[in-house]
């Protein structure tokens, strides 16, 4: 579960995120959906404990990001918006650094790394530097690493900018599984038949301030509408 | 295909730089302060060329001819070996050709608007060592106004030869497989030829006298007057500088059919070579492999440190920047060398140093040596950008360790060990090879051990600190994050202040006449000290990782 409460974030004059309050229960899917410079990336480094806000709180799993970091992480996965890693590790030493830093014991991380390389079709290429892969591959090892605990909440900032259909379709599933096991899943994106066909609920953010939230139905303002025309709306308003 | 020149033109000088509003006073001001700090080195080298040929006619010796081919053999030379990194660079470290070729430009294009880049910056290099020895000789009379078109010309074409080598071979190298495209090699190679190119050119000036200064420049400018028959074709142009007339045309033009012939093969092996790889996807093929490893468990430090580790060693400019000072021995080492045969065994430092510490004056001065000895050792890891630069050469990779479930106090003490350890190999290193120069006992190499950790330790500690603090993390490439880094400088400075302090503490010891158990006990609490102040500091400093925006 993840509970934002009045998070505010400003960059000098700039407030990327305003007052920004909502709940992602547990076993939903969430989805994270705002124009560019919305704030969106700004909020998610405020939930996974990268940036400290300037007032305001946010718990994952009922511990306090701000006072308990190192706590609260070890209940997170977080997927960056863009995958920036060492380049000069190999795949399977950059999965490794990080299963090290969660403390996964050999015996869970050696099946998990085999089958989440398996379902991202990285197993041939997890010997390879990182230097070498393409653009999707990197996502897909961050998405590895990131996984690879397996905690209760994953925040996942543009999980699918990247990926191939079939990755894309094996990550939505795993997204849609971990929910359903009563865990929480809390990602942005500008697919929006993507959100609108996976999400639960989605919070639509403009200026750094929660516009809407709800899911889909509570959303509509006429039976026809789609979730495209509900964001165009909210943001052209 | 001007377009294309243009554009590299811009951006291969960042001419750009100067012109742009936002950057050009910086760029401006950066022009002016490199010119200000080479301006007495380059004057130095005029003045000695003008000296050299006043010289030979005050002494009445027909050796002008040889005197200025030597200068310009040395200049195709200096050409040649700067421009194998130049040309490496451009050809194989550059991103753009990911936007050249789905352009409408032939593969020969594109190879020669790059090296049309190189070929203006080596002509400047060429000049600027070569044109005061050609102006001089014609100031002095020694060739006729009919020669300065021939001269003009061979001015022009002077970079042809060498950077045709350079780049030839740059790109015959880069196509072995597993030597090619590994980074050491260039590193390695290219450093190991600037020694030797650098030894050869600025041995042997040390006569005495003006009738061994007479056979010595004879002898040396035959030297490099052959050596410049190495640079196959290069020749032609250096007999048209001064050959009689009509002897001096027919070479000339032997030298644009030369120089002609260099650029054509010059674009057909790029074309082949450095183009036809890529456009066949080659490198996609060779991706290195290495073999998958075990799903090992490490605690987060080991896991941190050996991180670190990879991460630096498989980077040749982080790595070769953390060596520091220590880059700085070999150098060193092989001058003194080449400095004592010169001077048949008069230049003895170690001799000397020896007899020196063997003196009865010496016998109650000796702890100060080992103190100093220890604390000289420290300042060549002081001079390592592993730590000042160590949070910068994340970069935006930061995120991860700023995610991760750890203290940012344990990031430190990891990037701190990860360092140390390299740093401490390369220290103890040097202390085995200063034992063998050095006549200390045991216990004393055994404190000169431990001063200098601890002194490597608390500027280890220091400079990481500062990284930490305010740390670089927006570059394009590492070298970026390391050289051009302000904290680097910053824990320099205050490494220095640090061994300033201890020298104040020794001098003081010096005068009040202090025991030697004094002297080792209080150089250890002053580093010991030290430590514990960068310690605390870097505590604090790491701190700051919670806050620093990825």
């Amino acid at each position: 579960m993840i509970e934002i409460v009045g998070i505010t974030k400003s960059y000098g004059d700039k407030r990327a995120v305003d007052n920004l309050t909502l709940d992602v229960r547990d076993g939903e899917i969430f989805g994270f959906i705002g124009p560019n410079g919305a704030g969106k990336t700004t909020a998610i480094k405020t939930i996974v404990g990268m940036l400290r806000p300037d007032s305001g709180a946010v718990r994952v799993n009922g511990v306090d990001v701000q006072a308990n970091p190192i706590e609260a992480k070890l209940g997170i996965a977080y997927v960056p918006d863009t995958p920036d890693v060492y380049e000069r590790l190999t795949g399977i030493q950059f999965v490794n650094f990080i299963a090290d830093a969660y403390r996964v014991p050999q015996d869970v991380r050696v099946p998990r790394i085999a089958q989440l390389a398996e379902m991202l079709e990285m197993t041939d290429a997890l010997g390879d530097v990182i230097e070498s892969y393409s653009h999707g591959m990197r996502q897909k090892i961050v998405l590895i690493a990131a996984l690879v605990h397996d905690p209760k909440a994953w925040v996942l900032d543009e999980p699918l900018v990247g990926l191939d259909p079939k990755a894309s379709f094996a990550l939505k599933g795993l997204m849609r599984q971990h929910a359903d096991s009563g865990n929480t899943v809390f990602f942005s994106t500008h697919i929006l038949e993507v959100a609108e066909r996976l999400c639960d609920r989605v919070g639509v953010i403009v200026q750094g301030r929660l516009v809407a939230c709800g899911t889909l139905d509570e959303l509509r303002t006429a039976a026809d509408s789609t979730l495209e025309s509900i964001f165009l709306d909210l943001v052209d308003r | 295909m001007r377009s294309l020149l243009a554009v590299q033109f811009l951006a291969g000088m960042n001419l750009n730089a100067l012109f742009v509003r936002k950057k050009r006073v910086k760029a401006w001001l950066a022009t002016v302060g490199m010119a200000a700090l080479l301006s007495p080195s380059y004057i130095g080298i005029v003045v000695l060329q003008v000296k050299a040929f006043g010289f030979l006619r005050n002494n009445g010796l027909p050796l002008e001819d040889m005197l200025l081919l030597g200068m310009y053999a040395a200049s195709l030379f200096m050409i040649l070996f700067a421009g194998i990194p130049t040309v490496y660079a451009s050809l194989y470290q550059s991103k753009e050709l990911s936007a050249l070729l789905p352009l409408p430009f032939s593969p020969w294009q594109i190879v020669a608007a790059k090296l049309a880049v190189i070929y203006v910056i080596e002509l400047l290099v060429g000049w600027a060592f070569f044109l005061p020895a050609l102006i001089t000789y014609f100031a002095y009379g020694y060739a006729s106004a009919w020669h300065l078109p021939i001269a003009l010309v061979g001015l022009l074409l002077m970079p042809i030869v060498p950077l045709a080598l350079s780049a030839i071979a740059c790109i015959l190298i880069s196509n072995v497989p597993g030597v090619g495209q590994s980074k050491w090699f260039w590193y390695i190679g290219i450093t190991v030829a600037l020694i030797g190119a650098s030894l050869m050119l600025t041995t042997g000036m040390m006569a005495e006298d003006s009738g061994a200064m007479a056979d010595l420049i004879q002898v040396r400018m035959r030297q490099i007057a052959q050596i410049g028959h190495m640079l196959p074709g290069a020749q032609f142009g250096m007999y048209a500088l001064v050959d009689d007339r009509w002897t001096a045309a027919l070479h000339q033009a032997a030298n644009v059919a030369v120089s002609v012939g260099y650029v054509l093969a010059t674009l057909a092996v790029g074309s082949a070579l450095y183009i036809g790889p890529i456009l066949r996807g080659d490198a996609a093929r060779r991706r290195s492999r290495v073999h998958r490893g075990a799903a090992e468990t490490r605690g987060f430090l080991a896991s941190y440190v050996r991180k670190e580790l990879l991460c630096t060693l498989k980077d040749p400019a982080v790595a070769m920047n953390g060596l520091g000072g220590y880059i700085a021995l070999p150098l060193l080492g092989v001058t003194y060398t080449i400095m004592k045969i010169q001077s048949k065994g008069k230049v003895d430092i170690i001799g000397q140093l020896d007899a020196m510490l063997h003196s009865e004056q010496m016998a109650t001065h000796l702890p100060f040596f080992v103190v100093g000895i220890a604390l000289g050792l420290a300042t060549f890891g002081s001079l390592s950008s592993l730590f000042a630069a160590s949070y910068s050469k994340d970069g935006k990779r930061l995120w991860i360790e700023k995610s991760l479930p750890v203290a940012p106090f344990s990031v430190y003490v990891g990037k701190l060990l990860a360092g140390y350890a390299l740093v401490t190999a390369l220290n103890l290193l040097t202390i085995a090879l200063a034992t063998l120069v050095v006549p200390f006992r045991a216990q004393h190499w055994l404190y000169v051990i431990v001063l200098s950790q601890i002194a490597i330790g608390w500027n280890a500690a220091f400079g990481l600190a500062v990284d930490a603090m305010r740390p670089k993390l927006v570059w394009k490439d590492t070298v970026q994050a390391v050289k051009q880094n302000m904290n680097v400088v910053l824990a320099m400075g205050v490494s220095f202040a640090g061994i300033g302090a201890n020298a104040g503490a020794l001098k003081a010891l010096w005068d009040t006449q202090a025991g030697p158990p004094l002297v080792y006990a209080a150089a250890l609490a002053l580093n010991l000290a030290l430590l514990a102040g960068a310690l605390a500091f870097g505590r604090s400093a790491s701190a700051r990782l919670a806050r620093i925006q990825v």
